[in-house]
């Protein structure tokens, strides 16, 4: 009977959450202004992944900035969408997760006894301005916010009662942040620290002290070897991913650090500060690990913003007033005193929130992504095609190797035959397999500007300056909306003096 | 049936009445030929189609490896619930009264253990529960000079008696323990193993819990674990499967109201519909699991109890592997049994029910038998690189089998930590880590079940016990 009931309060839950999502996938849809450009170049790569090209496997795993899990939960819904323009199976995951992020944010509260206030709590955040735009972009934000809760959960919950299965959640929670860039990375790095010292001072066995350890933090350590493990196998370098970090290349200023920050971001971490202090003196585990996982957004922000890496933090920020939130209702099964209190006091947190949703105004972030609605993709096919036909002015032959993530958003799924996406290019061409190919065609690098995400990618860590001043053998051709051309200089086919045949064999003959 | 003699009854009254629920016939002709034209079929599609048949293959495997690892967490998730396992509290426990107990019937199947004796008769006397309403049977071959001895050297306490099973065909645990059952008094039977040590208390919470379960629950699976879990790494490796299978997956199983497949030992039964049942099948060698299923067809249930009968984990190589092979090649006869009319089966078992069974019982031998060939892939797709084995998987297919590769595999060594933690070994949980040296192990002994279920289906393995104890059977 416990289970016949269990099984249709699920299927109950399950249709109102398919109900929201659809909700959110429709709002997408009928608004494609929120639409990222970030969305469009998940859905291409999903598709090379799904023609299983080595440029979709390379974009996979080549950046810490451009997480393999937003790629690979896509792709089932990219499979079945089978839209080529639009991206549909990023709107559909970014409006399945904002769903998933509503119930699991209720079902934090529920120990709270805040009665139907849990739901106001809920509401108040789907009613978020920041949250609709992360749930109808197609974006990793909401994805990020789900893992991030659950996470989150899994610490505050095993702090607090020491049940095996809120470390297991604690666990699944790291090893699927892991996978989803270098911002929430570092982010679990911290609720790993906190893990740590919590266990430290718990007074367990050595031996239980290493099981709680391999239980909570593994999951995460075996999720970064596999991404190591497939930079080995698939750029032949296992620290290919990180090399952005350390080998900087020449970068534009990032800005105003706090300029992302709005007043809801404010008011969520001063909650959070106070909710860490109050708890660190009282030595409430639950709310210390809950207060500190909250600090660490803005904190972590900041950092990457003061270490040049402007748009690592951007998934951050849009997870900081749901911590907020919990922050301020923490007190409400945390404190014995506040459980009596009476339902006046109790209805005010939730009241809070659902104003501080409304009122305060959002910052304008989507993690470091440029509109992308119909009308730019008009646009950019346009500027696409505009560009085959000066490069073809000066052969019919000619192959433009477009570098970056950002290619994808410009070519879509499916370049133009003139056009390839290029994550590794090597302008030594001995060394360039895709190069090598088109020996004897008139070769192009395109290359975005160094700003925001377009910074990190391979083609300006290898080539520090590149944009500016170019390389060795390349003539600069021309400036196109924020991309830079240049031509490939190329010895002779053929060099009768030395004897040696310049068109490898299996080259492509123009 | 006559109760006193014990010699009238008929130990494989399953196989005689029921021959269609028995596996005295291993492989039914209709069986043979499907079996041998599905082979055919895969055979020619090989030849004409080559490269689709591998690819349709790979496909079905990875669709199934999926499945498999999902339904796992599945399990492991629902095993916390509160309706996971039947658990009497301690109040509970105090309240029942010596003389509202029933009579118990314990059997204790015992074949060349001598030395085991005296260990289980002390442990079978510390079981509280009155010594008037103990009724212990220990069930004694005929031809088992050696053990019957020791047997009458002991003073047996009050309660016991020994039963001799005549020497007969098939030489199996149920056939004894069929015998046992013809004779049991008790309104409550379980079955032990010598080397058990269950609870003190398990009893009491046996008829708490069946006062607890509702008319249809006549089954109660108690946990399961070792008590020389440290002996060496085979026996950290096979505790940490047994924490997983019994302290995870079958209490997840419990919460599902699904088919358990019975482990060998500890199972509490209602004596009279277990006569109902005809008792165990005497010609397969996990009759457990298969009765397991049988309970389920008849329209009873079993549930999990939350109390632990500790066992003695097999500490040598040889012998665990023969004892894997038993289980095994016992799990391919109870799948073979109950697939004879899969239509009937759906209808007995309903649409759940039915896909456990095909997980449980099918997919995990599946899982052994075909996991070599897909490290096989894997090795040499790590080792040489070739892109034709990428070929083999397709799209989707790619990313399913890079997920059971690299998280599947992972998500099964770490059910098997959480296990060990959920235990409390926790020592053990790094080694649970290293299972896969372990699944390899298993996947030999799949492999040799399958040969000796066509060779030699009846034939029981027995494990050899008392390794770390000194006292080897």
């Amino acid at each position: 009977m416990a289970f016949r009931r269990g099984i249709k309060r699920s299927a109950f839950l399950l249709g109102l959450g398919a109900v929201l999502s659809a909700a959110f996938v429709a709002a997408g849809m009928f608004r494609p202004e929120l639409l990222t450009d970030t969305a469009v170049i998940y859905e291409a790569v999903c598709r090379q992944l799904l023609l299983k090209t080595t440029v979709g496997r390379q974009a996979l795993v080549s950046s810490v900035w451009w997480p393999p899990l937003a790629f690979l939960a896509r792709l089932p819904a990219a499979a079945l969408t089978g839209s080529q323009t639009y991206p549909v199976a990023s709107l559909i995951l970014s409006a399945v997760f904002g769903a998933a992020d509503l119930f699991l944010l209720a079902r934090m509260l529920r120990d709270a006894p805040l009665g139907a206030g849990r739901c106001v709590i809920a509401g108040a955040l789907a009613a978020h301005p920041e949250f609709i735009r992360a749930s109808c972009s197609g974006g990793t934000g909401t994805m990020a916010l789900f893992l991030a809760l659950l996470a989150a959960h899994g610490l505050m919950q095993w702090a607090d009662a020491r049940r095996l299965r809120y470390l297991v959640y604690f666990g699944a929670g790291g090893a699927l942040l892991t996978l989803m860039g270098l911002d929430l990375i570092l982010w679990t790095g911290l609720g790993v620290l906190l893990l740590g010292l919590d266990v430290a001072r718990a007074g367990f066995s050595r031996a239980r002290r290493e099981a709680v350890m391999i239980l909570g933090v593994l999951p995460a350590f075996y999720a970064a070897a596999l991404w190591v493990l497939m930079n080995w196998l698939i750029m032949g370098d296992p620290v290919y991913f990180l090399r952005s970090l350390w080998m900087a290349g020449e970068r534009l200023p990032g800005g105003n650090p706090l300029a992302p920050f709005g007043s809801a971001d404010w008011i969520a971490a001063a909650v959070c500060a106070l909710l860490a202090a109050v708890s660190l003196r009282r030595g409430h585990r639950s709310g210390a690990a809950l207060a500190l996982l909250g600090l660490g957004l803005p904190v972590l922000a900041l950092g990457l913003a003061g270490a040049d890496r402007l748009w690592g933090r951007d998934r951050l920020l849009p997870c900081l007033f749901p911590f907020g939130a919990l922050a301020l209702a923490h007190p409400a099964w945390d404190s014995g005193r506040f459980r009596n209190a009476s339902r006046a006091a109790r209805s005010f947190i939730p009241a809070a929130l659902a104003a501080a949703a409304w009122i305060t105004g959002p910052p304008s972030s989507a993690e470091g992504a440029r509109g992308r609605g119909p009308a730019a993709a008009a646009a950019s096919d346009a500027w696409v095609a505009r560009l085959e036909r000066h490069v073809k002015k000066q052969s019919p032959f000619v192959k433009v190797f477009a570098c970056g993530y950002d290619s994808f958003a410009l070519l879509g799924p499916r370049p133009p035959e003139t056009f390839r996406h290029s994550l590794d290019f090597d302008f030594n061409l001995e060394f360039n397999k895709e190069a090598r190919d088109y020996r004897g065609h008139a070769l192009y690098v395109l290359v975005h500007r160094p700003e925001g995400r377009s910074a990190m990618d391979s083609i300006h860590w290898k080539y520090g300056g590149m944009f500016f001043y170019g390389v060795r053998s390349t003539l600069y051709d021309g400036d196109w909306d924020g991309w830079r051309l240049f031509e490939i200089i190329q010895a002779p086919r053929v060099l009768p003096e030395v004897g040696i045949a310049g068109g490898a064999e299996g080259s492509r003959e123009p | 049936m006559d109760k006193s003699s014990g010699m009238n009854v008929d130990p494989l009254a399953l196989a005689h009445r029921r021959p269609d629920l028995s596996a005295s016939v291993p492989i039914l002709p209709g069986q043979k030929i499907v079996m041998i034209a599905v082979s055919l079929a895969l055979m020619a599609l090989s030849v004409l189609r080559p490269w689709q048949t591998a690819q349709g293959c790979v496909m079905l495997a990875t669709a199934f490896y999926l499945l498999f690892t999902f339904y796992k967490l599945l399990l492991v998730r629902l095993s916390v619930v509160s309706r996971a396992e039947i658990r009497i509290a301690p109040a509970e426990l105090a309240g029942l009264k010596d003389a509202d107990l029933p009579v118990y019937s314990i059997l204790v199947p015992l074949y060349h253990e001598p030395e085991s004796l005296p260990g289980l008769v002390q442990s079978l006397v510390a079981l509280d529960y009155p010594d008037h309403r103990k009724d212990v049977q220990l069930l004694l071959e005929e031809d088992d000079a050696a053990t019957r001895e020791a047997a009458a050297r002991l003073t047996l306490p009050r309660g016991f008696r020994v039963t001799v099973v005549p020497k007969s065909f098939p030489r199996t645990k149920p056939k004894a323990c069929n015998i046992g059952l013809a004779q049991a008094r008790g309104e409550y039977l379980v079955i032990y193993d010598a080397e058990d040590r269950p609870e003190p208390d398990q009893l009491r919470k046996a008829v708490a819990g069946f006062r607890r379960a509702g008319p249809d629950v006549i089954c109660l699976q108690c946990r399961l674990n070792f008590y020389n879990p440290r002996f060496n790494l085979l026996t950290r490796w096979f505790t940490a499967e047994y924490s997983a299978w019994f302290d995870l997956s079958l209490p997840g199983l419990s919460a599902m109201n699904a088919v358990i497949p019975l482990g060998g030992t500890s199972n509490h039964f209602v004596t009279r519909k277990l006569e109902e049942l005809m008792g165990w099948d005497a010609y397969n060698v996990t009759e457990d699991c298969d009765l397991g299923v049988r309970i389920y067809r008849a329209g009873y249930r079993s549930r999990m109890l939350a109390t632990t009968t500790w066992e003695e984990a097999c500490g040598s190589l040889p012998f665990w592997i023969r004892q894997r092979t038993r289980w095994l090649k016992g799990y391919i006869q109870t799948y073979l049994v109950h697939m004879r009319r899969p239509w009937r089966l759906l209808r007995d078992l309903g649409p759940a029910n039915f896909m456990h069974f095909q997980m449980l019982i099918g997919g995990i031998v599946f899982c052994f038998l075909i996991n070599p060939l897909f490290w096989f892939l894997a090795l040499l797709w790590f080792t040489l690189r070739l892109e034709i084995l990428a070929d083999l998987f397709p799209g989707l297919v790619f990313v399913g089998g890079a997920l059971c590769l690299f998280a599947g595999n992972f998500a099964f060594a770490y059910i098997g930590a959480i296990g060990c933690y959920q235990r409390g070994y926790y020592d053990l949980v790094k080694y649970a880590l290293l299972a896969p040296a372990y699944w390899t192990m298993m996947s030999y002994s799949g492999w040799r079940a399958c040969f000796q279920f066509f060779s030699n289906p009846f034939h029981w393995e027995k494990t050899r016990h008392g390794l770390s104890t000194g006292n080897q059977t």
